[in-house]
């Protein structure tokens, strides 16, 4: 979901209440690779996110996969995806552009977010998107949308807890209704 | 791979190589730091022939199990630095008789490597694209590291350190995939600051031996320069030992240029992937030739 520019404090005071432990910042710079024509037998699509909020900035591969699909997927009141994360040595987009991936867009994602322990761990992250106008150049990235930001709610889930997690998710969700 | 794991194999105290101090078959003490490594390949499959007495202590796909981390010890004196040794070397028997006498078993220990060579197969015949794709990308798991995972591609001297999740990574990505594994499993030896590790090299789901390996490892220092004599005189100890043995084959050196990698003079598990990548090389190569 958004949240309108103007209204993003109210909902970080919001959070906050709801949280009752200060918020963490968010300044990540995102590159999503993509395999080279001819890599692999079906397209294959990479993330590599760099903290830079933190004092050395550190590394993380992410995999996300497609959305569940089917008639179960449809009874769920939210997406569902497979995600795979790995922390890596700094020198992962080097290893992955040897390996044959093409850089297909970088962003830089800006803003804070809150977990929340509610039997399970919920995470809220409100950040604006940004684009970069030179390759890399992240202290010169611009919004992507002006003006709005991006709401994400997100929680851990195995296939046997799906139920269990949507409900808390969607009930989490209901606090931050306009 | 099998994680079976079995108890330790505490003998005792032993008897030590010449000029040694004693040691003991204990647990290994925050070791870490410098490692050489002798590797040795052959081209004929091993020999079962010995008697259950003498095999008593061997142990194949073990996990030590250790996990242990290797903080940096202070630097006490100037020692030198790590080497690299492999050779072709013919034996029957992977385990050295030299070491089982004189040193002090303490563990087992095993290492899975995985090659991944490139291109993919369906592209094995497109000469043009081949050569877009590294040729010589090895992925590897250390027993010091269980919650790790290392990839080299030696044409660029790439090593990557990653958590061992990286492997579902890879295999959801679909565009590269293991095509041969290979294990180092043998014994663990401790003498004085020194930590031996023995083993053979076994491709998965065969007992064929394509090599052994020794690796060495000098515990007190971290540095690769304050620690290359040393190294250098105790394998010259081994070397003149070995030699009195008249065992068939030597063991030779392989030097590795850790700079290139990006590596510092500080030794850590990303210098041991190195080398084991270097060793599996001359492994190949000489089974090749």
């Amino acid at each position: 979901m958004g949240v309108v520019l103007q209204h993003v404090e109210a909902l970080e005071i919001l959070l906050q209440g709801l949280c009752g432990v200060p918020k963490q910042r968010i300044r990540i710079h995102e590159l999503c690779l993509k395999s080279g024509p001819n890599l692999g037998a079906v397209a294959s699509e990479i993330r590599l996110l760099c903290d830079l909020e933190q004092p050395e900035p550190t590394w993380t591969v992410r995999h996300v996969g497609g959305p569940m699909r089917g008639a179960g997927a449809e009874q769920l009141a939210v997406l569902v995806r497979t995600m795979v994360e790995s922390k890596v040595s700094k020198n992962v987009l080097r290893f992955f552009y040897a390996l044959g991936y093409k850089l297909d867009h970088e962003l830089l994602r800006v803003g804070f977010g809150f977990h929340f322990q509610r039997g399970i761990r919920i995470t809220v992250t409100v950040t604006s998107v940004n684009k970069m106008l030179k390759l890399h150049a992240t202290d010169e990235a611009v919004p992507v949308t002006p003006g709005i930001q991006l709401v994400e709610v997100s929680a851990p889930a195995s296939s046997d807890t799906y139920p269990e997690i949507v409900a808390a998710v969607s009930s989490f969700c209901e606090y931050l209704a306009p | 791979m099998s994680t079976e794991f079995v108890e330790n194999l505490n003998v005792g105290r032993r008897d030590v190589l010449e000029g040694g101090k004693g040691g003991t078959a204990t647990l290994p003490q925050q070791p870490t730091h410098l490692k050489c490594f002798l590797g040795s390949s052959s081209s004929r499959p091993s020999q079962k022939n010995s008697s259950p007495s003498q095999r008593k202590e061997k142990c194949t796909n073990l996990n030590i199990n250790e996990g242990y981390d290797r903080p940096q010890c202070p630097e006490q004196t100037e020692k030198p630095n790590n080497v690299v040794i492999s050779e072709s070397h013919r034996r029957s028997e992977p385990e050295p008789a030299i070491l089982k006498h004189k040193m002090n078993e303490t563990h087992t220990w095993d290492i899975s490597m995985d090659i991944q060579p490139d291109p993919p197969d369906h592209m094995q015949s497109d000469q043009t694209t081949s050569a877009e794709y590294p040729r010589d990308f090895l992925g590897i798991s250390l027993p010091e590291q269980p919650n790790k995972y290392y990839f080299m591609i030696r044409g660029q001297r790439i090593v990557l350190e990653a958590d061992s999740t990286i492997q579902t990574i890879m295999e959801k990505l679909q565009s590269y995939k293991s095509r041969v594994s290979l294990y180092f499993e043998g014994f663990q030896y401790q003498l004085g600051d020194f930590q031996l590790r023995v083993g053979k090299v076994v491709p998965a789901h065969s007992e064929h031996l394509r090599g052994i390996v020794m690796e060495v490892e000098y515990l007190p220092i971290s540095s690769l320069d304050k620690s290359r004599q040393i190294m250098e005189e105790f394998l010259d100890i081994w070397q003149e030992t070995v030699s009195k043995r008249s065992l068939p084959g030597h063991f030779v050196h392989l030097e590795t240029n850790f700079a290139e990698y990006g590596l510092s003079d500080h030794y850590t598990s990303q210098h041991t992937a190195v080398q084991y990548a270097n060793v599996m090389a001359q492994l190949i190569a000489t089974v090749r030739n």
